[in-house]
């Protein structure tokens, strides 16, 4: 079970993906027309000028000044800017001697206006209207929606097995294995010792009226080891505990828990810059915090 | 016993040095050299970066160095007031430049800096109070990993975590910080390109980004960042491959151009740009929503025990701010917002103003929650995608007003940047046993302290050198420019909703699965391009094998320092490179 829900999950969420990522007709009508401006741009007229360039002036494309890209911020000031381009172009070519082959003179003129073309081109390009929003939809909704509702429909059913799977699992009534963590009723348990031993600490740095640098690492050294052996698998069970109490109970059960982690931690802290009496302090608060978790638990 | 380990302690001290006028001080301090920096390398470079790890070693520098007081404690209220003075520089600098540069070219637009400054702050401030009851959820409950919080948790502790340790974390820090630098100035590339050799399409792309931090953040999430790698996979090795095998991308024959050489590159724009990117926002959406109502019991709990605290006046309510901070963080947040859209601009009516109000403060706090889950998971942060939508919401409810839609962008953008600050901080304060509720005293006391300083920023280069790729190439301002066109873009009514709501009902879908944040993930790996991905799912690989075969212990003691080293290391590198170009600059 614990596989076919995954599975069709899987199967749902990459044929929800898939379709998803499908563009609108319109969108790819859009992209298409943008595609065939850029390669017409790009190859054509590019290979036509490079060529032209070539055999009028015997230089290849990388020596010859070629203008910089125009402006694509808005139309007025991108008009405005091809305006004044092909201004300055058709003046360039009115300036031009004619040269005394004919042929050569058609070939430099050719690729001046492929030079002329080409900003065109680049003008559309950057001003093609993109589809708005609403026709994207529809279409889009006409073209793959079947695929997409298909594949929404096969992740709702493999989530939900996957879900009671994993319920089974965690409460412990399932015929699979588990995740290998602690259980729920360990989790009480060790809530508890953890509780005992913080309340356990908190008496005895309360009782040291002489405390040493020594005492302050050993009683660091004992909750860097309560850490590892408590809290860290008490942290690992939570969704095990989660699915057999109910998330609202857990909350109420964790908030405390993480309240006397915190206390410890800041404890760890206290010891660390030689401060007993906020060590004395924050075990206390955590002893208290931790006992109220246990009690919630219980 | 030795001398050392039997010196006595002294039981009769001053207070335990927590939420220090120092610690302010030199926090806002950190915090506003760091906000000028970081303004000025996101028009630059078109990012920014979290300043809590450079805050904490700073702090650390400056309180236990110079002034000789600092604790763990005191120096974790340093870096997160400091953190959050800096975090409103990457929402002004994303947001506030489109603005300028529409200025330039629309005469009709003017910018003023009150309205500005109003929205950020109260958007600074609700990102702050929203994290009142999440900060319950992530951290104590679903127990997010925040690498970036962890990395500044394990810097904090370092003085008492042993020379082990210690060394560890100072190999992590000189191997990321050569790393960096080399990749810096170009002697190693920012990626590998592994596909390309092998013969692969760039359809399916197997590019390894070089970055320490992304790979120490895998390393520290281990197998929990998993799905956020499938969702790469699904995107870039499933999808990509498929819309191009099948054509749904226009194909060379479509476009009758057999001879075109740029086509495969311009396919992967599209592919990226069009169809997975706002798709992945979508889930992201969808994926933050469907985590809110399946831990709805566990939120509600969460407020019910911070108004019972309150009233109690007990141990949580010295530990935690009471849950009427955050409904009156959200009220003066409504208000602040909605005077911020009556004075953006005269064609806004009362109608839209308190429209815009209660919309925007209800998207930042899911915005908020998004960014705060994906940090949380990953460490990285959809920021920019959130603000996008921030900025579309606000241009569709201000009636195409593209003064009012950045003006409220900027707030929506600062709002959330705090939201995933403030739990990263609140992480490693949780690790060092701070209390939430002065660090949240802290980030509300200074959260405002960035956004004249930002905007400050903005303004005296705008004056004095400019910036967009049109009037300083060198400050090109990258994310402003697009933010622009994107307003342009809606104005001429293309906003590419039928991946939104496919992207969302997929994110609701993901929400079903028994697997916590599985659509935030999955919607975030879909959002970056995949060598990000792969970095990171190498890190969660090798964390995965060494967890099996070195224990637990090991990876305590050895490879988080190492992980965290490898965060700190990049972080650093990059301020004082920021630091260098604005220097340089001036």
């Amino acid at each position: 079970m614990k596989h076919l829900g995954t599975g069709l999950f899987a199967i749902g969420v990459g044929l929800c993906a898939a379709f998803g990522a499908q563009l609108s007709q319109p969108m790819y009508e859009m992209k298409k027309e943008q595609g065939q401006l850029l390669s017409y741009e790009l190859s054509t007229l590019k290979s036509k000028y490079e060529v032209a360039l070539k055999n009028a002036e015997g230089k290849d494309a990388s020596s010859h000044k070629i203008p910089a890209d125009p402006l694509t911020k808005d139309y007025t000031s991108q008009s405005a800017y091809l305006t004044a381009l092909i201004a300055q172009h058709d003046e360039y070519v009115a300036s031009l001697k004619r040269h005394s082959d004919a042929k050569l003179d058609a070939l430099r003129r050719s690729w001046l206006d492929a030079r002329r073309s080409a900003l065109a081109q680049k003008t559309k390009i950057a001003f093609l209207e993109k589809p708005g929003p609403n026709l994207r939809l529809a279409s889009w909704v006409t073209d793959s929606g079947a695929g997409f509702g298909a594949g929404l429909f096969f992740i709702v059913i493999g989530a939900l097995i996957a879900r009671r799977v994993k319920k089974a699992e965690l409460t412990g009534s399932g015929t699979e294995s588990g995740s290998g963590s602690i259980s729920a009723v360990n989790v009480r348990v060790m809530v508890t010792e953890v509780a005992e031993q913080v309340g356990g600490l908190a008496e005895r740095v309360k009782e040291n009226q002489s405390p040493t640098i020594a005492c302050a690492d050993e009683i660091r050294q004992e909750i860097e080891r309560l850490a590892l052996s408590h809290f860290q698998p008490i942290v690992d069970a939570r969704y095990r505990l989660q699915a057999e109490i109910g998330l609202a109970a857990f909350a109420e059960a964790f908030g405390p828990f993480s309240a006397g982690e915190r206390n410890v931690s800041r404890a760890w802290s206290a010891l660390v810059d030689e401060h007993w009496p906020e060590a004395v302090a924050s075990l206390a608060n955590a002893a208290t915090a931790l006992r109220m978790a246990d009690q919630k638990l219980s | 016993m030795s001398d050392s380990t039997s010196r006595k302690l002294s039981l009769d001290r001053e207070p335990y040095r927590e939420f220090t006028i120092e610690a302010l001080l030199v926090g806002a301090l950190i915090g506003v050299v760091m906000t000028c920096a970081f303004v000025y390398i996101g028009l630059k470079l078109g990012f920014t970066m979290g300043g809590s790890t450079v805050a904490a070693i700073l702090g650390f520098g400056l309180l236990r160095g110079v002034l000789k007081k600092g604790t763990i404690i005191e120096n974790n209220i340093n870096q997160t007031v400091a953190s959050g003075v800096n975090t409103a520089s990457a929402g002004i600098v994303f947001t506030l430049p489109a603005l300028f540069l529409l200025s330039a070219t629309d005469t009709r637009i003017s910018v003023e800096a009150l309205p500005a400054i109003l929205a950020a702050i109260g958007g600074s401030f609700l990102g702050v109070a929203v994290i009142i009851p999440l900060r319950k959820q992530m951290i104590e409950f679903e127990r997010l990993k925040f690498p970036s919080g962890v990395a500044v948790g394990t810097l904090l502790k370092s003085p008492g975590a042993g020379i082990h340790q210690a060394k560890m974390l100072a190999i992590g820090v000189v191997l990321a910080t050569t790393i960096h630098i080399l990749c810096n100035v170009k002697m190693l590339p920012d990626e590998i390109d592994i596909g390309g050799p092998l013969g692969l399409p760039m359809s399916i792309p197997l590019v390894v980004y070089v970055s320490f931090a992304s790979l120490g953040a895998g390393l520290l999430s281990g197998s929990g960042g998993l799905p956020f790698v499938f969702g790469g996979v699904l995107a870039w090795w499933l999808i990509s491959p498929i819309a191009i095998g099948l054509g749904w991308v226009p194909s060379q024959a479509a476009l009758t151009a057999p001879d075109w050489a740029g086509h495969e590159a311009w396919s992967n724009q599209v592919l990226y740009g069009e169809m997975l990117r706002p798709l992945g926002i979508g889930v992201l959406i969808g994926g933050a929503f469907a985590g809110v109502v399946a831990s709805f019991p566990a939120l509600k709990s969460a407020i019910k025990s911070l108004s019972q605290a309150a009233k109690a006046g007990g141990q949580g309510g010295s530990e935690e701010l009471s849950s009427r901070v955050l409904y009156a963080g959200m009220i003066g947040s409504v208000v602040i917002l909605y005077f911020a859209a009556m004075t953006s601009s005269p064609d806004i009516t009362v109608g839209q103003g308190i429209g815009i109000a209660v919309v925007g403060t209800i998207w930042l706090a899911l915005a908020g929650l998004i960014v705060a889950q994906a940090t949380g998971m990953t460490d990285i942060s959809p920021l920019s995608g959130m603000s996008l939508i921030g900025v579309t919401l606000m241009f569709f409810m201000s009636g195409g007003n593209a003064v009012s839609a950045i003006i409220l962008g900027v707030a929506v953008c600062v709002g959330i940047g705090q939201c995933a600050d403030m739990m990263g901080d609140l992480k490693a304060g949780h690790l060092v046993g701070a209390q939430p509720r002065k660090q949240q005293l802290a980030q509300f006391a200074v959260g405002w302290l960035g956004v004249p300083v930002a905007v400050g920023v903005l303004f005296f280069l705008w004056n004095s050198v400019g910036f967009g790729s049109d009037i300083n190439p060198e400050l090109s301002a990258p994310q402003g420019d697009a933010l622009a066109q994107v307003i342009k873009s809606l104005g001429e009514g293309a906003a590419p909703l039928d991946k939104y709501l496919g992207g969302a009902a997929i994110g609701l879908g993901l929400g079903l699965f028994p697997v916590p944040g599985l659509g935030v993930l999955i919607g975030l790996a879909m959002y970056l391009p995949f060598s990000i991905t792969l970095t990171y799912g190498i890190g969660c690989l090798g964390s995965i094998y060494l967890t099996r075969t070195k224990g637990q212990e090991w990876i305590g003691s050895t490879l988080v320092p190492i992980a965290a080293g490898f965060i700190i290391g990049e972080a650093v590198t990059n301020l004082v490179a920021a630091m260098i170009m604005g220097l340089t600059a001036a």
